[in-house]
């Protein structure tokens, strides 16, 4: 979708417009879950952070400023808050009870068994990250947004974020030995 | 562009050409294909990126959970924004059912302050209604 019509959208949502609302959700809520449910684990607070979001893209709308950021960014940036207040909020990180059926496979059984150990590992290695690092990697590597984009979320420069990605990596380099390279 | 620079980018954006910043993409690609070290720093980022990538999230469709939470009117809107998602939104709710009750105190103390109560008893009509009901005839006769 352009920027011009995302900004039209939007423009329609501040005059209360769910149909033009209702596109911008189908846009982008995959993206917002796979982003708060890597920051959070939990799938169903991650789920109600993604629905926070959109709430305040229907009653906000109009403080976006299509001038300073792309709509994808101004939401991951509502998203990303959301999640540091749960986490401070709750002093630990909590792991979802049904970690296996937050994957997805779609190999045979034996090396489907393989790729869900490796996955979890992963999953748990992410999950360990201190926050800062754990949001610059989801927003780079799994989310796909700028470097720019990504240090206007986390609020730094993009040589802080750059410093961030690298101990990232080099922990979970070192978390994951066992799979590297496998 | 340095060696050293580049085995920095790598460190943090990984392997993968998409994800390398897009203002030094291009000098980064020249480097490593004309480099048999540069090739084989990037060939060990990829293994990690593959790795990463091994984690992936179901991401259910939430769309229309998410419309019917949203109504079309002004009124709609506060009402929707009343509903916490996440705990720490509670005093939404709160302050919307205490703000009443906060008020309605309010009230009754300003209307108590403002002096004794101005019931004022005429007792010439209840007088004349006591007699016009002893003078009439009893309907039974």
């Amino acid at each position: 979708m352009q920027r011009d019509e995302e900004n039209e959208l939007v423009r329609r949502i501040t005059r209360g417009d769910r149909a033009a609302f209702a596109v911008l959700v189908g846009q982008h809520q995959r993206a917002l879950t796979n982003y708060t449910r890597r920051m959070l684990t939990d799938t169903d607070l991650a789920d109600d952070v993604v629905q926070e979001t959109f709430l305040r893209l229907w009653t906000q709308a109009a403080r976006y400023d299509a001038g300073t950021a792309r709509l994808t960014t101004w939401l991951h940036n509502i998203a990303h808050n959301l999640c540091i207040d749960s986490f401070r909020r709750s002093s630990r990180i909590s792991f979802s009870d049904d970690a296996d059926s937050t994957l997805e496979s779609d190999d045979a059984p034996d090396s489907a068994e393989h790729s869900r150990e490796r996955s979890d590992a992963v999953r748990q290695a992410v999950a360990s990250l201190p926050e800062r690092q754990r949001s610059a990697l989801i927003l780079c590597h799994y989310q796909g947004l700028s470097n720019r984009d990504a240090a206007e979320i986390l609020d730094v420069s993009v040589d802080a974020l750059e410093s961030l990605l690298a101990r990232a990596r080099r922990r979970l380099k070192q978390l994951l030995e066992e799979f590297h390279g496998a | 562009m340095e060696p050293e620079r580049f085995r920095e980018l790598l460190d943090a954006y990984g392997g993968e050409e998409q994800r390398w910043p897009a203002e030094h993409r291009q000098a980064m690609r020249a480097l490593y294909t004309g480099d048999s070290g540069a090739r084989a720093d990037v060939q060990r980022a990829r293994e990690l990126d593959l790795l990463l990538d091994s984690y992936r999230v179901k991401a259910p469709d939430l769309t229309q959970r998410i419309i019917d939470r949203v109504a079309p009117t002004g009124l709609g809107r506060f009402f929707a924004w009343l509903q916490p998602t996440v705990p720490a939104q509670w005093w939404r709710p709160a302050t919307a059912f205490a703000l009443p009750l906060l008020l309605g105190v309010a009230l009754g103390l300003s209307d108590g302050s403002s002096g004794a109560s101005t019931t004022v008893i005429d007792w010439e009509l209840q007088e004349q209604a006591l007699l016009s009901v002893t003078n009439e005839e009893p309907w039974y006769e």
